[in-house]
């Protein structure tokens, strides 16, 4: 057996959605040695796996007014501290002719008494503001919904953290806790990418991999139950959008239209699936159906629109009540198990949403703070995140190429170092989104970028109408350059990345989404032979020859 | 508006018929709906690489009538081998008469060519500037091979080539290394350099300064042993003109090797086609899409009177005999709806496919064939299409409208085009022949 | 709803469109249709950031609407994106482009000063003052206007055309009333010799294409708007066919204006035709003029915008119709004035380039005449080549026997 690597820090965290990646920055701004490890690449679970609402709490005001309060209190400060992960779009909750109208004034009420500002629109006002909006609602309430980039979010998460000393392991997974007696002091960790074990030893361990957390708790022989809630989503051609749409009701399948950046998206289904599915998830026939059928209700053009993708995720919920999926507080259940199981050093922060990732991890960090002996304040909802410190809109817009544009509004400040590359560096490699070789190059050197899906996820390279038909060859290529990969592993990068991109095609195989697909296999496959990369060098390119004889 | 015979679609099998009838003394139109797919391709003829089993497949010829036997469905298995090899002389003739000369192994095996990514494509017919990689790998007489970075060229990577070509067993006493060569005419550009297409490449390389400096740089890295692999950046309205010029400036042996979209190795063929079927009397009705036709009832068959397109609106076309050569999905030959797939003019009858589910595999790069790839019209032996089972009498189905074969997983592709093209016309003068 | 603001989702991002763009082919500098068009039209829904200015060096000359295998109006999209967000600068070369532009205008002053306007747009030192004030290139002639208009004319032989048993409304657009009167009167002999009498709309402006291609979209729509409504008119009254002898102003009028001007014509677009497609179909229905034969070769020149229409083939089965007519088709590309923009200093050396294969091919072809549709291609063929060039009704009314 070779070398196994150990290393020791104060805090490590399992985990790294939007909340892992939150505590790890809210461990590092308190001067907390943190380290985080994630199965697979940041914000690959349910983080990256949902609408990207940035809600303002008006979706739960009616049922849930605790997730109301809490989402409108964290609305408030993630346009702040993560202004270029936010785009301040505002919401409609919209009345068709199906619905209460009489429901409007239930919902403005406890609205207000939550404390979110609503705006009482006629049909004509809500119309002029969303041309788009089904032109048969009775009427709208305008909402201080946004749009919330996920992805933006943990990168930033985990970019600050670094600046402060943390450090990140990522396709790495734990393979068992390191204890003592009833004291947890670290985890046997792999490289599931390179296969290298090692050992990380520290005082504090926090579980914060979300509905995987149940998994994560067995490794210490502890039982949490989970609720698995399956969500699916349809990705949209284009923003046919700029406000949130939502339905004036209770919440219901696919009743929420968001506009996330270039393209937007219809969701959310839900459907109970077994624990052991959730890392199988699959989008239905039916639930494309829904999505449709029920989207269209809310932007006729909906029915029009070319679909690109789709894909789902899991709710986190965790079952404390045994009641259905819909009704399940989304609220947030922190586990201490030294109080809660008797073992010391393992902390759980499970349920919650995306929209309350901050306070989780303030949540958590308090306690684990506690037991450190730190007493440094919480800071994380008033300093703001790489990307949204400076006013990015002070640069001079006139001669900036389209890519640093681009790459101003996804990574704020940071694009600037950007704008004033060589020619090269502003080259367009995916010409849907106008992601660029400098853009690429960043993301590959500084953000913790192994493969081009985790590259999609910090830029958006192949998420537009082409679904990387025309970028993935370039981009690939580019890891030879930046990522010191060889010229046969980069081909394997691109077949890795075409196949994670066909998961999303495939349920929603028709129409334009085919002929796509069709381009796409003609291009790699017909024209490149991209297939026989993964067999050169193997034993099975040898094999595989079977001559056709008289 | 009347005609003989009018083809739709302007893809290759498209236009091997449109030249056919043209050269049979018919008035013809061809009505393509854009360009064709020929703008993504290889620019080589495949003739047959694999079995639908996915054996490999030396010689085409030598084992055809065996394959006939085995996969009677398949689309050359109804052309028969006679006139899979006269079709393939003929069109191998028309391109040289357009100035792009292809040529094949004598014994008729399959060669190998380079792809961008450095792994290797079974064909059987290519252009003069693809260098003919035995089937036979380890019979090859390469001593060295030198891949061309074009500097700043985003389409096109010779480290991917490279490496992979490394990874061939075959290969391993080889030297394989990449250079970088620059392009005057990059610098001086308002527009960024590093965006240019491989057409954009193309416009500058028909400078004649241009040319010489290339040349010039390309001999400093390479020499006459050597096999110098170069992306496909030539080409735009002049055919072979400037490859010709560079090997002559250079006396390199050059293989050109395609790029990401477009790939001007097709755009060549697609261009002599075009240029022919206009310069010998054709009616080519660019950027026009055919709506619906009129079909009559005779004798117990279907006979298609004219069609209408969205450009003639009310103004009925009409021929003796039609061709459909309108190709798959992309060129819009056929439309996949939520649950169905459709021919979309005439409402052909196809090849059984289930529901969506079964349209394609769970892997992308999958060892199988996505079924939607295979999806066709079903024809009967003469490549006449159905409609609700009755057979329409005048019009052929050619190439990738076809059901029963894999253009990709059995290489075929071109070469089920241009055989189907040719045969159908075959067919449609013998039909003509009767009706007279 | 406009049918450019949907199309563009359709792209698939298959570049076919770059390797038919004129402007690109001989301009490294422009980006071409594909970003400029569907993609930037995806991106400019998220922010007009976005916006390029590189769009205003297309020409609308819609041979990337031809070659787009996915139907997506590439070209349609640019044209509306610069009517939406194309900034004016106040400068010479606004003058320049209105002046341009604004076809009817400046025919209506100059008509009746024809030969003294011409002599002073012929001289050099009119042309080096124009190049380097307002920027209209000094290589090129400014077009000829004719003493009097077709409309005036028309009015003397108005009376007689009303004898035929059957009418059409001819549109003749800013050409042929300012310029070239002679191919109006030769569409009338045509005509007549077919029996048919020649109307004319009670009004009509300008089509308004060079209004859009040098981005006054606002002037255009309300030229639009005025010809739709004398459109109608003569619809509702007579129930005429409306025909045009350029090829650029019966696509303008007919697809134009919904697709780019948001200008409804439903209720006229069906009538209105462009002249060799009504003629041949005449012609196959027996109403085929006497035509004497005529043993010349000549070159046939499809412009842009006929081939966008797809109807470049009524006007070759025309000229094949013509008795000892040899006819030979060029490739079909595009000649490079395209319009204006040819006419302007900046776009000098593109539009040669543009149009160098098409010259060369026609100075080596030993043609009597070169043929095409439209008055521009026209004036960029005679001037590059110095081939007499002439649209097919000068040609057929040479061929009529009375």
């Amino acid at each position: 057996m070779g070398h196994i690597s150990r290393f020791e820090t104060e805090v490590l965290i399992i985990g790294g959605g939007a909340t892992g990646t939150s505590i790890m920055r809210d461990c590092a701004l308190r001067g907390i040695k943190c380290m985080l490890l994630d199965k697979n690449d940041i914000a690959s679970g349910t983080t990256g796996r949902n609408h990207g609402l940035l809600h303002s709490g008006a979706r739960y005001a009616v049922t849930d007014s605790e997730s109301a309060h809490e989402c409108i209190q964290e609305n408030k400060i993630l346009r702040k501290i993560a202004s270029h992960c936010v785009d301040q779009t505002d919401g409609l909750f919209i009345t068709l002719p199906e619905d209460d109208l009489s429901f409007q004034s239930t919902f403005i009420h406890a609205c207000t008494s939550v404390g979110i500002d609503t705006q009482k629109l006629t049909p004509e006002e809500a119309l002029k503001l969303e041309p788009n909006v089904n032109p048969s609602l009775l009427g709208a309430v305008k909402v201080p919904d946004g749009t919330l980039d996920p992805f933006r979010l943990c990168a930033s998460n985990v970019l600050d953290a670094k600046q402060h000393g943390a450090q990140i392991f990522t396709y790495s997974i734990v393979q068992s806790f390191i204890r003592v007696g009833e004291r947890i002091i670290g985890a046997s960790c792999l490289n599931v990418r390179t296969n290298e074990k090692f050992e990380i030893f520290a005082n504090e361990v926090i579980n914060a991999a979300g509905i995987w957390g149940k998994n994560i708790c067995q490794y210490a022989e502890l039982d949490v139950q989970m609720f698995p809630a399956k969500g699916s989503l349809l990705v949209l051609e284009h923003r046919i959008n700029d406000l949130v749409i939502n339905r004036c009701r209770k919440p219901a399948d696919a009743d929420i239209l968001v506009p996330g950046d270039s393209i937007s998206l219809i969701g959310t289904t839900s459907e109970e699936i077994d624990y052991c599915e959730i890392d199988s998830l699959r989008v239905t026939d039916q639930e494309v159906n829904i999505l449709i059928e029920e989207g269209a209700k809310l932007a006729p053009i909906l029915e029009q629109t070319r679909i690109l993708r789709a894909y789902a995720g899991v709710r986190p919920l965790v079952d404390v009540s045994g009641g259905n999926g819909r009704n399940i507080s989304r609220g947030i259940v922190l586990l201490d198990h030294a109080k809660r199981d008797g073992l010391t050093g393992l902390t759980s922060i499970l349920g919650g949403k995306l929209m309350t990732c901050r306070l989780m991890a303030e949540m958590t960090t308090d306690v684990v703070a506690e037991k450190l002996g730190n007493n440094s304040p919480c800071t994380t909802h008033l300093q703001p995140l790489p990307g949204s410190v400076e006013r990015t809109d002070k640069q001079p817009r006139k001669k900036t190429a389209l890519t640093s544009k681009a790459a101003a509004y996804r990574h704020g400040e940071k694009a600037v170092q950007l704008f004033d590359q060589s020619a090269k560096g502003k080259s367009i490699v995916c010409e849907c989104e106008m992601v660029s070789v400098g853009e690429i190059e960043y993301a590959i050197k500084k953000l913790d970028v192994t493969n081009l899906v985790d590259l999609r996820r910090r830029t958006r390279l192949g998420m537009g109408s082409c679904q990387g038909e025309l970028c993935t060859y370039r981009a690939s290529g580019l890891f030879c350059e930046y990522g010191q990969c060889s010229g046969h592993d980069s081909s394997k990068l691109l077949i890795h990345f075409l196949e994670e991109r066909w998961k999303g095609i495939k349920p929603v195989l028709f129409d334009d989404a085919l002929r796509e697909a069709e381009f796409t296999y003609w291009i790699y496959e017909g024209l490149f032979g991209a297939a026989d990369v993964t067999l050169l060098g193997t034993a099975q390119n040898d094999e595989k020859k079977e001559y056709y004889e008289i | 508006m009347k005609f003989d015979s009018i083809i739709i679609g302007g893809g290759i099998a498209g236009y091997t018929a449109g030249l056919r009838c043209l050269e049979a003394g018919l008035k013809t139109a061809i009505i393509s709906n854009g360009q064709s797919a020929l703008h993504f391709s290889s620019g080589s003829i495949d003739l047959l690489s694999h079995t639908p089993t996915g054996k490999i497949i030396r010689n085409p010829e030598a084992v055809f009538e065996k394959f006939a036997r085995e996969f009677p469905d398949h689309p050359y298995s109804k052309v028969g081998k006679e006139i899979l090899f006269e079709s393939l002389d003929w069109y191998k003739k028309i391109l040289s008469s357009a100035g792009i000369p292809l040529t094949h192994q004598e014994n008729g095996d399959n060669h190998f060519r380079i792809t961008p990514l450095g792994t290797l494509k079974s064909t059987w017919m290519s252009q003069p500037y693809i260098y003919q990689l035995p089937v036979r790998l380890e019979e090859h007489k390469v001593q060295r091979i030198i891949v061309v970075q074009i500097d700043n060229f985003r389409d096109f990577n010779s480290k991917m080539v490279t490496d992979n070509l490394n990874q061939i067993p075959e290969f391993k006493d080889i030297k394989i290394k990449n250079a970088s060569v620059s392009i005057d005419g990059f610098s001086g550009l308002k527009r960024n350099p590093c965006e240019l297409r491989s057409i954009d490449i193309a416009r500058i390389l028909s400078d004649e300064h241009e040319v010489r400096s290339f040349a010039d740089k390309l001999k400093k890295i390479a020499s006459p042993d050597d096999i110098l692999i170069l992306p496909a950046v030539t080409g735009n309205g002049d055919g072979l003109a400037v490859l010709n010029k560079l090997h002559e400036l250079t006396g390199l042996t050059i293989h050109e090797v395609p790029t990401m979209p477009p790939s001007l190795l097709g755009i060549r063929l697609e261009e002599a086609m075009s240029r022919l079927f206009i310069n010998n009397g054709g009616s080519l009705l660019k950027g026009d899409q055919v709506t619906k036709g009129e079909m009559a009832e005779e004798g117990g068959t279907l006979h298609l009177k004219s069609i209408y397109t969205r450009n003639f609106k009310e103004m009925p076309l009409t021929a003796a005999n039609f061709i459909l050569a309108s190709g798959s999905f992309f060129s819009k030959g056929f439309k996949a709806h939520y649950n169905q797939i459709k021919e979309p003019v005439f409402d052909l009858d196809l090849s059984n496919i289930e529901d969506r589910k079964s349209w394609h595999q769970e892997q992308f790069f999958s060892q199988k064939s996505h079924p939607f790839l295979s999806i066709g019209i079903k024809t009967n032996a003469t490549f006449n299409p159905m409609h609700k089972g009755v057979v329409v009498n005048n019009l052929f189905c050619t190439g990738s409208s076809l059901a029963g074969y894999d253009p990709i997983a059995q290489g075929c592709g071109s070469g089920v085009a241009i055989s189907t093209g040719y045969y159908s016309v075959n067919q449609m003068l013998n039909n003509s022949g009767v009706n007279r | 709803m406009n049918i450019a603001q949907n199309s563009f989702e359709k792209c698939i991002k298959c570049t076919i469109c770059t390797v038919y763009c004129p402007v690109a082919k001989a301009n490294p500098n422009y980006p071409g249709p594909k970003e400029c068009g569907p993609d930037g039209a995806r991106l400019r829904i998220k922010s007009l950031d976005y916006y390029d200015q590189a769009l205003k060096l297309c020409t609308n000359c819609k041979r990337c609407e031809t070659a787009c295998p996915s139907n997506v109006n590439v070209g349609d999209i640019i044209a509306v994106a610069r009517g939406k967000f194309e900034k004016k600068v106040i400068n010479p070369k606004l003058m320049r482009d209105f002046i341009l532009s604004q076809t009817d205008l400046f025919g209506t002053l100059s008509t009746p000063f024809a030969p003294i306007v011409n002599k002073i747009t012929d001289s050099q030192i009119i042309k080096t003052v124009m190049h380097k004030t307002i920027g209209i290139d000094k290589h090129k002639a400014l077009p000829k206007y004719s003493l009097g208009t077709f409309r005036n004319w028309f009015k003397k032989n108005a009376p007689d055309q009303e004898q035929y048993p059957r009418q059409v409304s001819y549109f003749h657009g800013c050409y042929v009333n300012y310029n070239d009167p002679d191919l109006g009167k030769d569409l009338l002999k045509v005509l007549n010799a077919m029996n048919i009498g020649l109307k004319l709309l009670n009004k009509e402006k300008c089509c308004g294409v060079p209004l859009i291609a040098n981005g006054f979209h606002d002037k255009a729509r309300k030229n639009a708007r005025f010809n739709v409504k004398n459109m109608t008119e003569a619809v509702e009254k007579f129930n005429t066919p409306i025909l045009s002898t350029s090829s650029t102003c019966s696509f303008t009028l007919k697809q134009e204006y919904p697709h780019v001007l948001d200008v409804d014509n439903s209720q006229v677009v069906d009538k209105i035709e462009y002249i060799t497609s009504f003629l041949l179909r005449e012609f196959m229905n027996g109403n085929a003029p006497k035509l004497k034969e005529i043993n010349k070769t000549i070159v046939y020149h499809t412009p842009c915008h006929l081939e966008r229409s797809g109807l470049a083939i009524f006007t070759i089965e025309l000229l094949r119709a013509i008795p000892g007519l040899k006819v030979i088709v060029l490739e079909s590309e595009c000649c490079g004035l395209a319009g204006t923009y040819g006419f302007k200093k900046e776009n000098y050396d593109v539009s040669m380039k543009i149009g160098k294969h098409l010259f060369e091919t026609i100075k080596n072809s030993d043609a009597d005449y070169a043929i095409t549709d439209c008055e521009t291609c026209k004036w960029q063929i005679e001037e590059n080549t110095h081939l007499k060039t002439i649209h097919p009704i000068n040609l057929l009314a040479q061929g009529l026997t009375v």
